[in-house]
């Protein structure tokens, strides 16, 4: 039992990020009808540039800060100069569109960073703590702490902001959205910047445990949309149950079976839910997100 | 043979008369080699295959190169280490191919459209962890070689241009077969489905299946070309059937245009340019590049392509015949702007 707990406690650093990164798919996929195949690769430009800023010798706070601005700047690009110009193309053309975008990233990102993995140290240092007989790596709990203050600030955004609620009725129903005067593309841009900027923020805290490299975008994000299907994709909270149950299942596998099984339980996972739920495990919250 | 036969000889002759024509002109280009045009040719038919699946099905497909690569890897074992017959290989990978599609695509059709990208992206994946990790029977990471060169009886594939001669043939038949198809029964079901779904069921038209077999057909194009490909280098590892040569072969349909069989072609031709022109151009502007930064370059093209040449450079080149038809006054005026299949038909 106490070896479970273990990789429980080992997963679930990197599950919180998997949820973060899914969330951004569920709020991109409700509000605009797309997938964005970037979605990982905002995790990437934003890690890569808090390592380069931190390299640089500019101080912890505002190098994170910064990055975590550079990823929802990247959001915000994406929808002005990318998807909204082709709006009226199809769904087909627009997906296709992120996986372009998706590529020129990485191909940026090595260009400018190389194929070297980088990393700073973890946010606070010492030993890793010992919760219930399993130990708990520092920076896993500021990953969980992050992951927490993000959950409860979109909770309070989609709950208690008018452009909020305007987000969630566009994910409702477009067409009668428009007619309550909530102008979907300007949602389009809300929606892509901050879910960018959520998987910023997953970039800047993930970097102490996984180090920051330039294809990390595909995996990530690949995890990401299995987490974000796993809830459902219709619920940015089922994305982080999500994302927390594939990084322990993922932990669990690596201790039992072997390392090499890692890739591919996120994968298993992924098929198993398009064959059996599609809906997802937590279909029921369909209308409310909170 | 009769009158109605010299038309299509004219045409495919033609289009393989331009096959040949290529070869004296990647000799004259400083940075272009016979071998890039065997490239050209292999990818083309590749990517052929995917633009029936995109054009027609409607679907992204993210991991067309594990199709490429069931072919390359069944011929490779199979011809190396059982001494089956080229040939005999080549349709075994065939049918492996068309069978692993069929299935994904039994579970992915039924679903929401755009799942089968995520789908087929996970898809690709696996296949190129499981071949670089079953090292007994694919030899992992270091691959697998010892491919014998494609012989048919007298006739050996042993230099680029040869095999390069025998990919554009293949690739023609290709497009012939795609062109036939098109313009059958189930070919009319498939145009309409690529119109409009919803009108396509409502004739009766049954979608998942349809998508379904022609998922099939995409994946043994791909596998054809990936048998060809094991041939021709007669050594094969993970590496060629990644992530990155499937988005490349999404960057060829795209490019070339999903609405028209042509596109295949015409797409794997700029990417071929355009990745070679990138090779010998961003080390000079970039110094110490490493690694595949022709994604960039992909990514690029793609974005851009969609963005101002939605149709892709076959829907491009059919709206200039139109216009050029229209300034002559040989047409109407403000007809919808056809495929080049339509311009040809005319």
């Amino acid at each position: 039992m106490s070896e479970f707990l273990q990789f429980v406690a080992s997963g679930i650093g990197q599950g919180a990020i998997y949820g973060l990164v899914g969330v951004g798919f569920v709020i991109v996929y409700n509000v605009t009808g797309i997938i964005n195949f970037a979605q990982g690769h905002y995790l990437m430009l934003s890690a890569l540039t808090a390592v380069s800023l931190r390299e640089a010798g500019v101080p912890a706070v505002p190098a994170l800060l910064v990055a975590m601005v550079a990823a929802a700047l990247a959001g915000l690009v994406t929808d002005r100069l990318v998807i909204n110009p082709a709006r009226r193309h199809s769904t087909l053309t627009l997906i296709i569109l992120t996986v372009g975008l998706a590529i020129a990233l990485e191909g940026l990102a090595l260009l400018i960073w190389g194929v070297n993995p980088r990393r700073y140290a973890p946010f606070t240092a010492g030993p890793p703590l010992e919760i219930g007989g399993a130990a708990v790596s520092r920076q896993t709990l500021w990953v969980l702490g992050v992951t927490l203050a993000l959950a409860l600030a979109l909770w309070w955004f989609f709950q208690r902001t008018v452009v909020g609620k305007a987000m969630q009725a566009c994910a409702m129903n477009r067409e009668a959205a428009r007619l309550q005067a909530i102008n979907p593309a300007q949602m389009s841009l809300y929606a892509f910047t901050m879910a960018a900027a959520v998987a910023g923020v997953a970039g800047v805290v993930l970097v102490p445990i996984t180090s920051a490299y330039y294809d990390m975008g595909v995996p990530f994000g690949l995890k990401g949309f299995t987490a974000a299907v796993i809830g459902g994709l219709v619920s940015p909270f089922g994305a982080l149950a999500g994302g927390l149950l594939l990084g322990i299942a993922e932990a669990v596998a690596v201790g039992y079976v072997s390392s090499a099984m890692a890739e591919g339980v996120a994968f298993a996972v992924l098929a198993l839910m398009l064959i059996l739920r599609p809906e997802g495990l937590l279909a029921r919250v369909r209308t409310r997100w909170a | 043979m009769g009158l109605r036969w010299w038309g299509p000889l004219a045409l495919w002759g033609g289009v393989f008369g331009i096959g040949v024509l290529l070869v004296p002109l990647a000799d004259a280009l400083p940075f272009l080699t016979r071998a890039n045009l065997v490239v050209l040719a292999l990818h083309a038919i590749a990517a052929m295959g995917l633009t029936l699946v995109m054009g027609f099905a409607g679907q992204v497909s993210l991991g067309h190169a594990a199709f490429y690569g069931v072919g390359a890897y069944t011929t490779a074992l199979l011809t190396s280490k059982a001494e089956w017959h080229p040939l005999l290989a080549m349709a075994a990978g065939a049918v492996m191919a068309a069978v692993l599609a069929a299935l994904l695509g039994r579970i992915v059709f039924r679903l929401r459209g755009h799942f089968l990208a995520m789908a087929t992206l996970a898809f690709g994946l696996v296949f190129y962890v499981v071949v670089r990790s079953w090292d007994s029977l694919t030899g992992g990471n270091q691959g697998t070689g010892g491919i014998p060169d494609l012989a048919l009886g007298r006739l050996r594939f042993d230099t680029d241009t040869s095999m390069y001669l025998l990919a554009w043939g293949v690739l023609v038949a290709g497009l012939i077969a795609a062109r036939n198809l098109l313009a059958s029964r189930p070919g009319r079901a498939l145009v309409a489905m690529g119109a409009s779904e919803v009108a396509a069921a409502s004739t009766g038209i049954d979608v998942a299946r349809t998508k379904m077999v022609v998922f099939a057909l995409g994946a043994v194009y791909a596998s054809l070309a990936g048998s060809l490909y094991a041939h021709y280098v007669k050594y094969v590892s993970p590496e060629s059937f990644g992530l990155l040569p499937s988005l490349r072969f999404l960057v060829i349909s795209t490019v070339g245009g999903i609405e028209s069989v042509w596109g295949a072609p015409l797409g794997s031709a700029v990417v071929v340019l355009l990745t070679e022109g990138m090779r010998e151009l961003i080390p000079k502007f970039v110094s110490g590049a490493t690694g595949s930064y022709e994604i960039l370059a992909y990514g690029v093209a793609l974005v851009l392509v969609l963005l101002f040449l939605p149709r892709g450079l076959a829907g491009g080149i059919a709206a200039l015949t139109q216009r050029g038809a229209e300034w002559l006054g040989a047409r109407q005026r403000r007809a919808p702007v056809p495929t080049l299949e339509e311009v040809e038909l005319r």
